[in-house]
């Protein structure tokens, strides 16, 4: 089911109002079922994937609990392979037969890997991961298996934050069950609110500009420089609104009724540095990363070779978590490579900074740093959106080229004023956002001032009627995730 | 915890507080050129051809931006012309009959392509359009019989839009005011669903911001489809459990009922159109909208409309009728210029569209005799 889908619009009420109108144990049951229904709006027959998995790791985590030495590491390690397992047959069989198939093309060698005819489940990465961190945790101690079958089927399923995200931690989110919740209206407006900026973010600046830049990204040949620059801009608005936007509305739908999800997004493109963007975007993801992969590795108390090579895995890895091609493999090779360099110039950073410091201010200083850490992640984001590799170059190669005319439309839907319309409103979600300083300081600004909640709901619900793009609700770019 | 009385009296002043905001935007758009249709007079035997009422201003603007706007009046027939029709004027007439692409709220009467005619002959001969929004090939024939009666026209070009065919049968389109075939045994016959204004009508007309969300932003239609998609998530997921569900409610259907009803919606258009107009097919120029006006839009051959538009145009060739194909010539001003031919928001030609079909229009022999001879 879509956030942005008149079924949700019924569902979410529906099962707010009953759940609230249950007792604590009841309401575990409830939010499981509503989330199966959730899910089951997408191909109902994938919830068996998701209940074997559920089964596996409930299991798994009785048993690690009172293991000890190899046995605990065994059951852990038949865990974690049947959760990669799945992710690797649905998202990463075709993708590796392919790449086999076309080596052995190379190497003259007559063998065809068979392809499979599947869809990926949606949202399989988020619950798989999230499934993944529950048996980790356990087996470190740091969390006690959950008793609880039900309890554990909601920690994978519930339904605002499964299909993208944030991937949550079993500490957390398995605590936040456990606490029963009462109603308050405060904290209801608080939900609604976040809802509400989420979603506006998702239909009204996202799905218009994912116009443009599907109309530039599907056929990129036939685009001038021009077309190829403001698509490239567009894109990074287009996929922070869209995932962003998600996130909120996960975020909100969870609060209204009294579960905190953890941030995932804090102004990315407000960020001094390639680290710091890391620091603000997909937290969820990055930290997930971090705790479960870059530590392990050794993280950064090893020789500065090794740390390298951790930095490298770690993001090449996570740019094949977010899809099977070699476009997303490259995204997070470039961002691995930005790390890599600014870890390995860190101590050249401070006298440059310094001597910068003579002719700037601060302040323009990290206007500098701001707008050259976005630049670094556009470029990157070239990758993410290409079809292609060689697609990704030829835009790269063309980004400049404004000499070369567009030989393919733009759709008329944002173009002249409704072009000039997508511009204001990414201006006017950045102003927001910097006004506001995250969802924090929303529901600040709108807790015990109806006036101001008042206006606030007014103005988005104008502009959501007025501007969304309704025409048809789309997915979320990272269902495909 | 606030008392009971504080919370009543919060949400009062919130609700004040809503309809002074609802109040605010109703002034803001009364000032901005807000669309205002002119007004459909209900249809009956005594008035079975669907008009505007005569001689009322009116107000056409396009998106939530209020783009392209067009303010004008209607005529004394209640067509949107720029000029009056005279029944009594004996100089030659070319009709130009078609849906709302002819209906002229779109652009202003003097950039569309029949306004350009017009110019171009001057005093020699008058050109009258006769457009209807939501017309298909039955009420094309009504408008030509119509105009037949009215103004014994000399010529005749008639609009042929995409899924015209289809949305001739009264099953495909249920817009009420217009004509449509219905299959009746083995023949088929015309049948008018009179439009009676509703109370709603006037609800909308008075306010501002319910036409700026219905007719502007176009809620209703996206409200439709949005009920369609429930039903069809609510229905159809347990049907096939192994199919996404999602994006499965516009698939395109390969429908050969539509297609056989489309083909025969052709036929009995081209074989009614001389006796309704009165005129020879030789008289009578068909202008086909482009059914890929793009490179980029699919050339979907295949696509039913794509056979549709082929078989009709090939039709109306065999029976001696002008064809004007506006694929072509979209195709090839794009390749040259680079400018889209319809609005932002939806695929009416804007005026440089129409400029684009006149061109090729006047290209037409039948019009080259005219402008020669009138």
């Amino acid at each position: 089911m879509l956030f942005n889908s008149l079924e949700f619009l019924l569902f979410f009420p529906l099962v707010t109002a009953v759940y609230f109108a249950l007792p604590h144990r009841g309401r575990i049951s409830w939010l499981l079922i509503a989330s199966c229904y959730f899910y089951s709006a997408f191909i109902p027959g994938y919830l068996l994937i998701l209940f074997v998995l559920i089964g596996v790791d409930y299991t798994a985590g009785l048993l690690i609990e009172p293991a000890k030495g190899r046995r605990r590491r065994a059951i852990l390690i038949v865990s974690l392979a049947a959760n990669l397992g799945i992710l690797c047959v649905f998202k990463y069989f075709n993708f590796a037969g392919a790449n086999i198939t076309a080596l052995f093309e190379f190497l003259r060698l007559p063998w065809v890997v068979p392809h499979l005819s599947i869809i990926l489940p949606i949202g399989l990465s988020f619950h798989t991961f999230q499934s993944m961190a529950y048996t980790i945790e356990v087996y470190r101690g740091k969390v006690p298996a959950e008793r609880d079958l039900r309890t554990y089927a909601l920690y994978v399923l519930f339904y605002p934050q499964m299909i993208a995200g944030p991937i949550e931690r079993p500490q957390h989110l398995l605590a936040e069950f456990h606490t029963p919740r009462t109603f308050d209206w405060a904290r209801v407006i608080d939900g609604l609110t976040l809802m509400l900026w989420g979603l506006w973010k998702k239909i009204v600046v996202a799905d218009r500009l994912a116009l443009y830049v599907n109309a530039v990204y599907d056929q990129p040949r036939a685009h001038g420089g021009t077309s190829l620059l403001i698509a490239t801009y567009f894109f990074a608005w287009q996929i922070y609104c869209d995932f962003s936007g998600y996130s909120d509305v996960a975020r909100g739908a969870a609060r209204v009724m009294g579960y905190e999800l953890m941030l995932n997004f804090d102004r990315p493109y407000a960020a001094r540095s390639v680290s710091e963007f890391w620091h603000r975007w997909h937290i969820s993801l990055s930290t997930w990363f971090r705790d479960y992969l870059y530590i392990p590795l050794g993280g950064s108390r090893v020789r500065m070779s090794r740390r390298v090579a951790n930095l490298l895995i770690v993001f090449v890895v996570s740019g094949l978590w977010h899809g099977a091609n070699w476009t997303f493999v490259a995204w997070g090779a470039l961002h691995g490579l930005y790390i890599v360099a600014d870890t390995l110039s860190a101590k050249r950073q401070h006298p440059i900074r310094t001597a910068m410091a003579k002719f700037a201010s601060p302040r323009v200083l990290a206007i500098i740093q701001t707008v050259v850490t976005f630049h670094l992640v556009v470029i990157a984001w070239v990758f993410f959106r290409a079809a292609s590799i060689s697609d990704a170059f030829y835009v790269l190669r063309h980004l400049l080229d404004f000499g070369h005319p567009s030989s393919a439309e733009i759709p008329a839907a944002v173009t002249g004023p409704y072009f000039a319309l997508s511009v204001v409103l990414i201006v006017v979600m950045e102003l927001a956002q910097y006004w506001v300083r995250g969802d924090e300081g929303l529901s600040r600004l709108v807790r015990g001032r109806p006036f101001v909640l008042t206006m606030y709901g007014y103005a988005i619900a104008l502009s959501l009627l007025a501007f969304g793009m309704f025409s048809r609700p789309s997915q979320f770019i990272y269902f495909q995730f | 915890m606030d008392r009971p009385g504080i919370r009543w009296q919060r949400l009062v002043s919130v609700c004040a507080l809503v309809g002074g905001l609802i109040a605010c935007t109703e002034l803001l758009l009364r000032i901005l050129p807000v669309e205002r249709p002119p007004i459909l007079r209900a249809t009956s035997d005594s008035n079975p051809v669907a008009l505007f009422e005569p001689n009322l201003p009116f107000v056409h603007s396009q998106g939530a931006l209020l783009t392209d706007v067009v303010r004008n009046r209607t005529n004394n027939y209640g067509f949107v012309s720029g000029i009056d029709y005279s029944a009594s004027d004996t100089s030659p007439l070319c009709a130009v009959v078609g849906d709302s692409y002819i209906q002229g709220l779109t652009v202003p009467p003097e950039s569309s392509f029949y306004g350009r005619l017009r110019q171009q002959l001057g005093d020699r001969a008058r050109v009258y359009n006769f457009g209807a929004g939501g017309a298909s090939f039955p009420q094309y024939l009504v408008l030509s019989d119509f105009a037949r009666r009215a103004f014994h026209p000399s010529g005749l070009i008639v609009a042929v839009i995409e899924r015209d065919a289809l949305e001739s049968w009264e099953q495909f389109n249920t817009a009420a005011g217009q004509y449509r075939f219905v299959l009746d045994g083995d023949s088929v016959v015309m049948h008018r669903r009179d439009y009676v204004p509703g109370r709603a009508r006037g609800i909308i007309a008075a306010s501002a911001l319910l036409r700026y969300m219905i007719l502007n932003v176009q809620l209703t239609p996206v409200f439709s489809a949005a009920v369609a998609e429930l039903r069809h998530t609510l229905l159809d997921r347990w049907r096939h459990p192994f199919v996404p569900s999602h994006g499965a409610v516009n698939a395109p259907a390969s429908d050969t009922v539509g297609e056989a009803l489309s083909r025969l919606a052709v036929d009995e258009f081209l074989r009614r159109l001389p006796q309704a107009s009165g005129l020879p097919p030789r008289q009578i120029v068909l202008l086909f909208d482009a059914h890929q006006r793009y490179p980029s839009e699919t050339a979907a051959t295949t696509d039913r409309e794509a056979r549709i538009r082929r078989y009709s145009i090939d039709a109306a060739q065999r029976l001696g009728y002008g064809i004007v194909d506006m694929q072509p010539a979209f195709l090839s001003e794009f390749a040259r210029d680079h400018r889209r031919f319809e609005f932002a928001t939806d695929r009416h030609w804007t005026a440089y569209g129409h400029a684009a079909v006149f061109r090729e229009l006047a290209k037409q022999p039948l019009i080259q005799r005219a402008c020669a001879s009138w």
